[in-house]
């Protein structure tokens, strides 16, 4: 037997643990706080802190919004104990139609951006969790397939996809826009490109996956509700359009409701992705925070909002992140990077490249080094959003609310401190000077 | 903090071939953006504005595949550039390398703003996509192409109202100016026959860059040339050392700039060095170029539009503001996020 057969029957290292965090030499939103957070969460199932601690680090818009209640407390309130059990985080979307144990949405990424493993324990640790995963873009992975709560994914590439998969899961998305990337279409590196991707999406080995910027049979609203009214006719199932968070958004999500889907998944900038042009990534797109604020305050002024789902995704980092999203007006949280992070991802931004140093979202090998253990990711995942529920029903304690359906569009429960009053009355909470 | 942070200039040399592998190509990058407002610190307004994405009410455009329009015309039509783009900032440099600079600018389709005349042997054609300072001694009749005269004030138009009596509409005319809202300014400018007016932010002026063009291409569409609406007869273009990348000199556009004169920015991304190659420097500098175009044009096809003069230049409906003040907003003539 030569070397290389025998390096090639080693069986290759399994990935249980979390590796080191590297020195950041950039100013990053997901700090090594954010991240140790998250991994406590992940690692336990248990709540760490009740008021997001992690928000003085960085400065997005959410960051400096507050509950009243948490500068009341002047710091008094953060006291982990066990959550009662009378608090009720689950949440009924899409008219009623699904509902889920704990309100959050596992975002949208593809087989294909992420290595088969992460796909199929994010899926599975929805089955588990009772709450809902997209699968994104990049057609179905059969192990995903067998799990029941997952959203196909219907992008404008169309990879992979026919009634058959499409009738799988509980929802459908129809994908307009992400946020990592408004305004143009998904992008799997070549290299990532392997067979198992080929056959799942059935394309070329080796070549670039760029979907178009626009579906080619929606260039207006009205083509949009056609399609919507073809997927619920083919499939039965709720409709979810996600788009990007964008300078036209409370039109948007005005048009998206009035044209009948059940929901808008909307993607604020700074969401991840495997792959974008960074002139793209870096300039198009607006916070999630304002964006939700803005189309919730659109559809209510024009009678759209009861029933209908407004799920906030990007830069979604703690439970207290999701409860400020929801009194701002949305009705679950999505978070995507988050579960990256539990499963291990270190943040160092090379997803396009292949070489995943935390076996996330390498290029996937015939024979690899390293792989992920599938029992560990989904345990991870499992207990992230047990314990982001668990804080998620601590601040609802504190807040005095009974269920996460009470702090729904409570914008009265928010101040923003240090904040310009563009961004406050977009948001339609009230300031305050940071000294008082 | 440097105004070249690490990923501006790795963006642009990547762009010019200097680092990595795909010259000419913008740069992919994974997972979520750190930019600024709010994870890095913003140091302009530029900073704050974001163009948009166009979904669901209107159709992106997918510049891989469908044709996108990034050329300009300056001079009523008389100066075509193939991209908003002139590259200044020459007076540095070896002069060997000028004649290097003019013609890879010519072979792009890229203006050059020179300080001092070019050589008198280059091609009238070249010619034509050189803005040349004017210095007022000088005979007229040595140049076809646009002539910049530096002017603060109406007093400075009062002193070269001679010469340009003299010279009459034979020539293009272009008024360098600091970044000053004066209406009375503007209103000479155009009475005086000039077709082109510079904003160049190292001339100081008492307000930011961004601010001076968009109050000035307003000032400009309200004031009339032969009952004419000026601004249809005027280019505005801007300069400043910090336009950093494609996507400054796309947000300037949306404030109303025809085209940017980039200084600092190329050198940084071709890595210029005095005793470099003039082939070398050539071929960096088209990559350069045709990268930052094809940034455009992603910009451009994400907001679903086809043609960069018509529907981005002046369009500051299509950009929100991230985190300014309202007031800002107001003078800038650009909505915050979420409106």
């Amino acid at each position: 037997m030569t070397r290389t057969e025998i390096n090639n029957k080693s069986s290759p290292i399994v990935i249980e643990k979390y590796l080191p965090l590297p020195k950041k030499e950039t100013r990053e939103f997901w700090t090594d706080n954010r991240i140790h957070h998250i991994r406590h969460l992940a690692s336990t199932g248990k709540p760490l802190m009740v008021w997001d601690r992690c928000k003085s680090e960085t400065s997005r818009i959410l960051d400096r919004v507050f509950f009243l209640r948490e500068i009341e407390d002047g710091g008094e309130g953060d006291l982990v104990s066990n959550p009662l059990d009378v608090v009720e985080v689950s949440s009924k979307i899409c008219y009623g139609r699904l509902e889920l144990t704990y309100p959050l949405y596992l975002g949208d990424m593809s087989f294909g951006a992420l290595s088969g493993i992460p796909n199929i324990a994010i899926a599975r640790a929805a089955d588990i969790t009772g709450t809902l995963a997209g699968i994104g873009e990049g057609g179905l992975h059969p192990e995903v397939g067998k799990c029941k709560r997952i959203a196909v994914q219907w992008a404008s590439a169309r990879f992979g996809l026919d009634l058959d998969v499409l009738r799988r899961g509980m929802a459908v998305v129809i994908k307009i826009g992400q946020g990592a990337k408004p305004g143009i279409g998904g992008h799997l590196p070549g290299v990532k490109v392997v067979d198992i991707i080929s056959q799942t999406r059935r394309i070329p080995v080796g070549v670039d996956a760029i979907s178009p910027a626009p579906h080619h049979d929606i260039y207006s609203i009205e083509d949009l509700e056609q399609r919507i009214f073809a997927l619920k006719e083919a499939t039965g199932k709720p409709v979810l359009v996600k788009v990007a968070a964008t300078n036209y958004i409370p039109y948007i999500a005005s048009g998206v409701a009035r044209m009948g889907a059940d929901g808008i998944i909307i993607d604020g900038q700074g969401a991840g992705t495997g792959a974008a042009p960074s002139v793209v990534r870096d300039n198009i797109g607006i916070p999630v925070e304002l964006a939700v604020a803005s189309a919730d305050e659109m559809l209510r002024r024009e009678g759209l909002r009861e029933g209908f789902t407004i799920i906030a995704a990007g830069r979604v980092s703690s439970a207290e992140d999701a409860a400020k999203l929801t009194a701002l007006g949305a009705d679950i949280a999505s978070i995507g990077t988050a579960a990256l992070i539990a499963m291990g991802c270190i943040m160092i931004h090379k997803c396009h490249l292949g070489f995943c140093p935390a076996v996330i979202t390498n290029k996937i090998a015939e024979n690899p080094k390293k792989i992920l253990s599938l029992e560990t990711a989904t345990r991870w995942v499992v207990n992230l959003i047990e314990g982001w529920s668990a804080e998620l029903k601590l601040i609802l304690e504190r807040l005095g609310l009974k269920s996460i359906e009470e702090l729904k569009g409570r914008r009265d429960l928010l101040v923003g401190l240090g904040l310009s009053d563009s961004s406050l009355e977009v948001l339609g909470i009230r300031g305050v000077s940071s000294n008082s | 903090m440097s105004i070249w942070r690490r990923d501006i200039v790795s963006n642009l040399r990547a762009l010019a071939g200097v680092e990595g592998k795909t010259a000419g190509e913008p740069p992919i990058a994974s997972m979520g953006t750190t930019n600024p407002p709010l994870i890095e610190k913003p140091q302009f307004i530029l900073d704050h504005i974001v163009s948009d994405g166009a979904q669901v009410t209107r159709p992106s455009i997918d510049p891989y595949r469908e044709p996108t329009e990034t050329e300009v015309y300056l001079f009523d039509g008389e100066v075509r550039l193939l991209m908003p783009l002139i590259i200044g900032g020459l007076c540095g440099i070896n002069p060997q390398h000028i004649l290097v600079v003019i013609q890879a600018c010519f072979r792009m389709g890229v203006g050059v703003h020179l300080e001092q005349p070019p050589p008198p042997t280059l091609h009238p054609d070249v010619r034509s996509m050189i803005l040349l300072d004017a210095q007022l001694s000088m005979p007229f009749s040595i140049d076809r192409g646009p002539l910049v005269y530096h002017v603060e004030s109406v007093e400075d138009l009062a002193k070269i109202k001679d010469i340009l009596e003299g010279i009459g509409g034979r020539r293009k005319l272009v008024a360098r100016i600091p970044c000053i809202s004066s209406q009375q300014l503007y209103s000479e400018i155009v009475g005086r026959g000039f077709q082109a007016v510079i904003i160049d932010e190292e001339l100081g002026g008492d307000e930011p860059l961004e601010v001076a063009l968009s109050q000035a291409d307003h000032t400009l569409k309200r004031l009339t040339i032969n009952n004419h609406p000026a601004r249809y007869l005027m280019s505005l273009i801007a300069a400043s050392r910090r336009i950093r990348s494609s996507s400054d000199i796309f947000k300037l556009g949306g404030l109303g700039a025809d085209a940017c004169v980039i200084s600092d920015a190329w050198r940084i991304g071709v890595d210029y060095r005095s005793e470099m190659e003039p082939s070398l420097l050539s071929e960096r500098i088209e990559n350069l170029l045709i990268g930052m175009q094809r940034e455009i044009k992603l910009l451009m096809g994400a907001a679903g539009v086809s043609s960069f003069q018509s529907s981005i230049v002046g369009s500051r409906e299509l950009f929100r503001a991230i985190d300014l003040p309202q007031n800002m907003c107001m003078r800038l003539g650009v909505k915050p996020a979420g409106e």
